[in-house]
């Protein structure tokens, strides 16, 4: 229906919102294009995605620097680094250095990946072979656990029970009758998942508002010339290196998604440069970018989600026929990485690179014009998709009533982050399968 | 991989058949059980709603191999408000508290190899057992047979079916599929419901 092109500019778009706005994750930005999402090809899901992705890591850093406000939660290496450029009148050469840095992570990324893929598929096959769900599942519910709340085991424990529960809810498809559904007739099709990510997802954040009030003071300053960032850029390549293989396998880490690769390079880069800003701003930039890459392979190649955002982009994809087996299909998914994906990577870079360094000022001072139709717009949209996915599926009234009696509840406990629940409602129906199945196979 | 297929057909007599390729005893079918006069003109009908809430159990078991149910066949609901004479003639019919949708295949369609939940009826019947015992479930053939149709039972290939003929299948045992690969739309009449003596006389 789309091309990959209008794909990706999309994508692209969405991405330059996500790391401009503070507030508006990947996982906000999907959940506000799902309209658009849920007409894609699946090829062009992962575009999409990787558009966002990779954009958001060149724009995040730019409030971040002219603003000194983190675009995204990963880019506080940048914030603080960055207002020591800030200070001495050299943001521009902060932002360019940033931008090249995140082109060669990028690079760098593609390059570990050829070198690793080969090994990765060998090694997944003999390793994954027999108890692939099972150890999809524990991954995520590790994740889970681990990456949400403050390491609140108990606190997120519940809240993936919870989010068990909630995919109970309805038709239990083995045994073929209804489930906790208190006799209501609409539960009997279970939790929709449209209104829960929006209550999880975006109406903490819409409960606040989503930009708070800065000044949009540019320090006048010389622009530095592309020559002198690249010359600054290739001085300082060491770090780049150094942190591209850091973010690359620290964003391997399920459920950090690019946060430990720019905070993980930037502490070793603090530990070896202490005081060199250029040298650790680099690295952590390079590290995002590189770790955006990486964070999508185990997605790509064998269907594990990792992020909350990938879970979200996990349930359109399967709902869109895409089998949630992916193992089977290591070797095909990864030509489709190869030849579908890395190119496009290549050319969203490329432009990323242009608006996160020639286009920055302009872009931001676009951006901050819009804020007070922000919260406005992103509320219009969930709730004109809402009204959307409940007509289509003939349960109007009962969408609207679980977008409002989930966001009541998340809104009211907005200090917990309630992601671990969306990660555990969306494997919960699979995860009972696989365990029956297997169940049945040693009973027998 | 298919997890939630081959649990549901852990349930089945027929299984052990089912993976070794045997034929489908005649116990799990009839075809056909009978004929019957019934008025359809699809150039009259209304789009379809495609209303597939009630399909729980099949679209799970179509997730897993990376298909969606909107893609299977279009369906319309039978019932007082929509497609009013067909329900009048499925109200009147030998099955007892009957749900009745339309469905309608287009060529190219496909649904592959499934089990049926029957989940839609628990509103009569709840319990698994007593479904097993009292439900049935009947296909009625709206338009003649056009090369290309199939229904899968088992491995038994239903085709070459007139206007009006009525299949009857074991749903607890039998797993099926259907596909439409001609160059017309096969539109048939899905009947669920109790069993009665008159329909059990059909089968004498």
């Amino acid at each position: 229906m789309f091309s990959d092109f209008f794909v990706v500019v999309v994508g692209i778009l969405f991405g330059t919102m996500s790391g401009l706005l503070p507030g508006i994750g990947t996982s906000i930005s999907l959940i506000i294009s799902t309209p658009f999402l849920i007409q894609l090809e699946i090829h062009q899901m992962f575009l999409f995605y990787m558009a966002i992705l990779s954009t958001a890591q060149y724009t995040g850093t730019i409030p971040s620097i002219f603003l000194n406000i983190p675009g995204e939660s990963n880019s506080m290496p940048a914030v603080i680094e960055g207002s020591k450029f800030r200070r001495r009148k050299l943001s521009s050469l902060a932002i360019g250095l940033c931008a090249v840095g995140s082109l060669f992570g990028s690079l760098i990324a593609i390059v570990l990946t050829l070198g690793i893929l080969p090994v990765a598929i060998e090694g997944f096959k003999i390793f994954l072979q027999d108890n692939f769900k099972i150890l999809l599942f524990a991954i995520v519910f590790g994740a889970g656990m681990f990456a949400f709340n403050n390491k609140k085991f108990l606190l997120n424990g519940a809240l993936l029970v919870l989010g068990y529960f909630l995919s109970m809810i309805g038709i239990d498809d083995i045994n073929g009758v209804y489930r906790y559904t208190a006799g209501i007739e609409s539960l009997e099709n279970g939790i929709p998942f449209y209104p829960l990510i929006i209550a999880v997802m975006v109406s903490p954040i819409l409960s606040k508002t989503i930009i708070q009030e800065h000044n949009m003071i540019f320090v006048k300053e010389k622009i530095t010339s592309f020559y002198k960032v690249f010359v600054f850029f290739l001085k300082n390549i060491k770090s780049a290196i150094r942190g591209a293989v850091i973010g690359f396998f620290s964003a391997l880490a399920p459920g950090f998604g690019t946060l430990l690769s720019s905070n993980a390079s930037y502490a070793v880069e603090s530990k070896i440069q202490k005081n060199y800003p250029a040298k650790k701003i680099l690295s952590s930039e390079t590290a995002n970018n590189s770790g955006g890459f990486a964070l999508i392979l185990p997605f790509v190649l064998i269907g594990i989600p990792l992020t909350g955002s990938e879970f979200i982009l996990y349930n359109y994809l399967v709902e869109a026929g895409w089998s949630p087996f992916q193992f089977e299909n290591l070797e095909q998914n990864a030509i489709m990485l190869m030849y579908n994906l890395v190119p496009w990577f290549v050319f969203v870079n490329l432009i990323a690179l242009i608006i996160a360094w020639p286009l920055a000022k302009t872009m931001i001072t676009l951006m901050t014009k819009m804020k007070g139709y922000l919260n406005f717009f992103i509320a219009g949209i969930c709730l004109a998709t809402t009204v959307y996915l409940g007509i289509d599926n003939y349960q109007l009234g009962y969408y609207l009533t679980c977008l409002i009696l989930f966001s009541i509840i998340t809104v009211k406990l907005r200090k917990i982050n309630f992601t671990p629940v969306l990660f555990s409602y969306i494997l919960g129906t699979e995860l009972e399968f696989v365990l029956t199945r297997y169940l049945t196979i040693w009973t027998q | 991989m298919s997890d939630l297929f081959d649990i549901k057909l852990q349930r089945s007599a027929y299984k052990h058949g089912f993976e070794n390729n045997q034929d489908l005893p005649e116990k799990y079918y009839r075809f056909p059980l009978c004929n019957v006069k019934l008025d359809y003109d699809h150039s009259l009908q209304r789009p379809s709603d495609n209303d597939y809430t009630r399909c729980h159990g099949t679209k799970s078991q179509l997730k897993e191999l990376g298909h969606d149910i909107k893609t299977t066949f279009d369906v319309s609901k039978v019932n007082e408000l929509q497609n009013k004479d067909l329900w009048e003639w499925a109200k009147a019919w030998v099955l007892k508290n009957p749900l009745v949708t339309l469905n309608v295949q287009n060529p190219g369609q496909q649904f592959p190899f499934h089990m049926d939940g029957t989940e839609s009826y628990n509103k009569f019947i709840p319990d698994m057992e007593e479904k097993r015992k009292r439900l049935r479930r009947v296909f009625i053939m709206l338009e003649p047979w056009s090369p290309g149709q199939i229904i899968v039972l088992g491995t038994k290939t239903i085709t070459h079916w007139s206007k009006g003929d009525v299949l009857w299948f074991d749903w607890y045992h039998v797993p099926h599929g259907t596909a439409n690969f001609s160059r017309a739309i096969r539109p048939l009449l899905q009947i669920t419901g109790e069993t009665t003596p008159e329909f059990e006389k059909l089968f004498v």
